[in-house]
């Protein structure tokens, strides 16, 4: 069982993580949320012992890792979000180079590299050069290094940042298929449906701090008084957005492009006023729709912005 | 550690661009510029039959620098105007007249001889005008008597007399320099490591520092050592170049020059971020770093302090200063031990330093979240 008692971390004056409890049970699959700058990657560094906390302490089977990570390391791989590869090297050189670290060899490191590769899907490309690569390919290699030494828990951060519909969905399935195998995962992401598809619980993160925490369900709960109103249209103008915002003043209003998104109690029954305002200010709209809570919803009633901003 | 080496073995292999390309400047440089002569600069000279003339002449053969071809000076001027690339000089009682199309390093340092030796003779010969052959003679033994009682004392960048072999100052200079870059480059793969991550992998891969450190540091010393070893090879055993019996004492110069360059790039990388910052930064120092240490010119021939001043921050000059030292000056490992040790010294500090900051900035590569 890994677990963060109260972490925190400051580098010089900004303090990027506050007081962070976290818990992850073997064979858990728990999701990290949270935008960009929210503090994820250092709350991940210091799980994975990479960056020593300000204060606070990570404990691997109920034992510190400060004065001693290496059974923690033992059982841990870690996939960055950079591509932490030597791009002159083909992708079986990488993995032989990563695996000796790990103190394989000989036969063993063979058969274990031959093994990642297929489970990565890139046996047929193993002797090509990684710079040659696309970026899904590269992605895929990533999180091969980080198998070679049979780990149980993979810790991954934004594993597909960037990458292509078609790379994301088979990096996605094979994340999936650890996860029914067994494996222990810790899953960052700013997308939520990769989240949702992977993870059991849900940690959500906003400026260094848990904000909130639980099952799917339990944080769909948070905002089961709610409702989502998803408006399309040519053109919203200024003053139909003010005249929206006075009327619905406990609303959250975000346009993009030709969508409005509306989130608001459910106690009201806003469609025929809202289609009134619309009329009044000569905005025509070509379809509405009333949406049932997702994430995303969760995490706009959280913190007031979308997980992308 | 070794898979930090056949990793690194690999990248080579498969991007030797740099190494090929530095060694082969190396070369190229030092041929044109330097030669592979036996260190003699070929020189026609007329002389008149005047004393002073005469006992310049003896001066210039007794410094040994010179193949000296004696000729008229109709003969000479002749010459001069037939071969472009002559050097001659006509020595007369009241002047010199040096011909040569060039104003080269070879020129300026025979121009400095001649103006020596001249004023050597000059006075030699007013002392005898003035006292007759006695009074020369008992103001030598008076000079060599005093001398028994001076306590030697001997100056680090000073020497009695000046030599200068043009063969070895441009392949001295020219190695020095372009193996600054070579080590630099290679030592910049830290960087990159920890850029891109890799750094951290073999972190949680229980790798200590010490073997990261010195896994990496260690692939860049032995191969800008190899290239220093190549290119000195080459000259002395392909091409023929003098090294005054100073052949290996020239190499063990070399294993503490790469070792002081490596640990000045270990410095620089500590203070960027980036590759190319750090690129720029060794682009910049290494050609300041060759003007101030002698690379490209003999600091003797420098006349400004604030120039002379500087050479001491310059790892170069204390590897081009050891290495003529050992060859043309023929001196022994034991003369040179101080820009040795000085060298060690440096090194280590800056080693400390640079890997000190390094590790500061590990940390500080997770707070770009």
């Amino acid at each position: 069982m890994l677990q963060a008692i109260s972490l925190s971390k400051k580098f010089k004056t900004k303090e990027v993580v506050r007081e962070i409890n976290m818990e992850l049970l073997a064979g858990e699959s728990v999701g990290l949320l949270g935008p960009n700058g929210a503090g994820k990657s250092t709350t991940i560094s210091m799980l994975s012992s990479l960056v020593i906390p300000t204060s606070g302490d990570v404990l691997w089977n109920d034992k510190s890792i400060s004065k001693n990570p290496e059974p923690l390391r033992k059982t841990l791989g870690v996939v960055p979000q950079e591509i932490a590869l030597y791009p002159e090297l083909s992708a079986r050189e990488n993995l032989a180079f990563f695996g000796r670290i790990y103190g394989l060899k000989g036969e063993l490191l063979e058969t274990r590299i031959t093994e990642v590769l297929k489970k990565i899907g890139l046996s047929d490309r193993q002797k090509d050069i990684v710079k040659t690569f696309s970026g899904g390919m590269k992605r895929r290699l990533n999180i091969g290094a980080a198998l070679l030494h049979k780990p149980s828990m993979l810790i991954m951060d934004e594993p597909t940042v960037g990458i292509d519909p078609q790379s994301r969905t088979y990096i996605l399935e094979t994340v999936k298929q650890f996860v029914e195998e067994g494996m222990t995962l810790l899953y960052t992401s700013h997308y939520m449906e990769e989240v949702e598809m992977l993870c059991d619980k849900i940690y959500i993160m906003d400026q260094g701090r848990i904000i909130a925490y639980g099952t799917k369900e339990e944080l769909k709960e948070l905002v089961s008084d709610n409702q989502t109103i998803e408006l399309k249209a040519d053109l919203f103008t200024a003053n139909f957005e003010k005249a929206l915002g006075e009327r619905f003043p406990k609303a959250t209003l975000r346009i993009e492009e030709k969508i409005l998104t509306i989130s608001m109690s459910k106690s009201e029954e806003p469609l025929a006023t809202i289609f009134a305002i619309a009329a009044a200010n000569n905005v025509v709209i070509t379809s509405a729709i009333v949406k049932v809570p997702s994430l995303e919803d969760v995490f706009l009633h959280l913190t007031g912005k979308a997980l992308r901003d | 550690m070794t898979g930090i080496w056949i990793a690194r073995f690999q990248n080579l292999i498969r991007k030797p661009t740099v190494l090929i390309m530095m060694t082969v400047m190396t070369l190229v440089m030092a041929y044109l510029v330097g030669g592979t002569s036996n260190g003699k600069m070929s020189v026609s000279v007329a002389v008149d039959d005047s004393e002073l003339s005469i006992a310049v002449l003896e001066r210039l053969k007794e410094e040994g620098g010179y193949s000296l071809k004696e000729t008229t000076e109709e003969e000479l001027k002749q010459k001069a105007k037939e071969d472009i690339r002559m050097i001659g000089i006509v020595l007369k009682e009241a002047s010199y007249t040096i011909f040569s199309a060039s104003d080269s390093d070879s020129v300026r340092n025979l121009t400095l001889i001649v103006e020596s030796a001249y004023s050597d003779a000059s006075f030699k010969q007013q002392v005898i005008l003035a006292g007759g052959e006695s009074a020369w003679s008992d103001l030598e033994v008076s000079l060599q008597e005093k001398q028994a009682f001076l306590l030697q004392t001997e100056a680090m960048d000073e020497s009695e007399v000046f030599r200068y072999d043009n063969a070895l100052q441009s392949l001295f200079g020219f190695m020095l320099f372009f193996v600054f870059y070579t080590v630099s480059i290679n030592v910049q793969f830290i960087l990159d490591d920890k850029r891109t991550g890799v750094w951290n992998r073999l972190k949680l891969a229980s790798i200590s520092r010490f073997q990261l450190y010195f896994g990496h540091l260690s692939f860049s010393y032995i191969i800008g050592f190899v290239q220093m070893l190549l290119v000195l090879f080459v000259f002395r055993y392909v091409l023929g170049t003098n090294m005054y019996d100073g052949f290996w004492k020239v190499i063990i110069i070399a294993a503490f020059y790469v070792l002081l360059v490596m640990a000045f790039s270990v410095f620089v990388i500590s203070l960027v971020k980036t590759v190319s910052q750090s690129s720029i930064i060794i682009s910049l120092v290494a050609v300041a770093f060759a003007m101030i240490g002698g690379a490209y010119w003999p600091l003797e021939i420098v006349q400004s302090e604030g120039l002379l001043a500087m050479k001491w921050i310059s790892p170069i000059y204390y590897a081009m200063e050891s290495m003529k030292r050992v060859t043309v000056y023929e001196g022994t490992l034991s003369s040179v031990w101080t820009y040795v040790s000085m060298m060690v010294g440096i090194a280590v500090v800056l080693l400390v330093v640079g890997i000190t900051l390094l590790e500061k900035r590990t940390e500080r590569y997770h707070s770009s979240e």
